[in-house]
């Protein structure tokens, strides 16, 4: 705090010239690939370097790959796949000049 | 089966390929295996019918999507069962937490597991029903960024909703589960339950 404190009283420039307020707000687009190239690089260094704004970033890490390892388990069961084809075959003969 | 010379040649590729990708977005739509199967059914067979509405090279994946949701709500509307918005969107912009960019989730945790590594410890069971949980908008949008990797642009067009709208959904369904998998994790012991007391909190430059 102390260091920050005094960075600012003397023209210290935040990390990545943005303070942690935008950077956090940022964290969403930016984790999403969604930011524009004007302002990714900002953000992206500002999380780099702000050792208190990291662990927002390594919080939001941790809880996505938590969910996506968690969602992409099933696969379609044999059974369901093989009725879909059936139900597609049979479409197809009923209406065979169907475009 | 699709033989090689259906003329409707392609579809095999494009989109049964993608059953999958249909089947989990369609588990976490229906919440039962069983519901899921009849969806993945009919989504795959309205696609086919309408496979000339398809421009090759489009994203089919996508298109996919949009008619599973398409069907699942048709079928909810008329089951009615009803989810609810938590707050109320009306389309407006929020990188927008409404000033609340700070994780709340984060700022519960303080000095405890700051980083988030206890959600290594929350089974997938849990996950998958706080997932379920989420009122459907959230829910739609969450999966489709999360695990299919769409773009805000790609689940505003497939949702109907401006991208504005999407973030919106984004940032509220995620807030939503992490507070949830928190709750879980403190409650069953994986992280202790903060004692507050002074000097906590949070600095901002």
């Amino acid at each position: 705090m102390i260091v920050h404190a005094l960075k600012r009283l003397f023209g210290g420039r935040p990390p990545g010239g943005i303070r942690c307020q935008e950077a956090l707000a940022r964290i969403n687009e930016f984790m999403d690939g969604e930011l524009d190239p004007s302002e990714a690089p900002s953000v992206e260094e500002h999380f780099k370097v702000c050792t208190r704004c990291y662990p927002h970033l390594k919080l939001e890490r941790e809880f996505r790959s938590r969910l996506q390892s968690a969602l992409q388990h099933p696969r379609v069961p044999d059974q369901l796949r093989n009725r879909v084809l059936q139900i597609l075959a049979s479409e197809r003969r009923e209406d065979p000049d169907a475009t | 089966m699709v033989s090689p010379d259906d003329p409707k040649i392609g579809f095999q590729e494009e989109a049964l390929a993608h059953m999958d990708a249909v089947y989990r977005f369609a588990l976490r739509l229906a919440g039962s295996a069983d519901e899921a199967e009849d969806l993945v059914q009919e989504t795959f067979l309205r696609a086919y019918r309408s496979w000339d509405q398809y421009t090759t090279g489009t994203r089919a994946k996508s298109w996919l999507f949009t008619i599973c949701r398409n069907v699942f709500l048709r079928q909810r509307e008329r089951g009615r069962r009803h989810d609810e918005i938590v707050q109320e969107e009306s389309g407006r912009d929020l990188s927008e937490s409404g000033g609340n960019v700070i994780n709340p989730v984060w700022v519960s945790n303080l000095g405890r597991d700051p980083e988030g590594e206890f959600f290594d410890s929350i089974v997938d069971d849990q996950v998958l029903s706080a997932i379920d949980a989420l009122p459907e908008e959230y829910r739609t949008a969450v999966v489709l960024s999360d695990l299919e990797g769409l773009s805000y642009q790609e689940i505003g067009e497939l949702m109907e909703v401006p991208v504005g709208t999407v973030k919106s959904r984004l940032f509220r369904g995620r807030r939503q589960l992490q507070k949830v998998l928190y709750e879980y994790a403190v409650e069953m012991g994986y992280i202790e339950e903060r004692v507050p007391g002074r000097g906590e909190g949070e600095e901002e430059s």
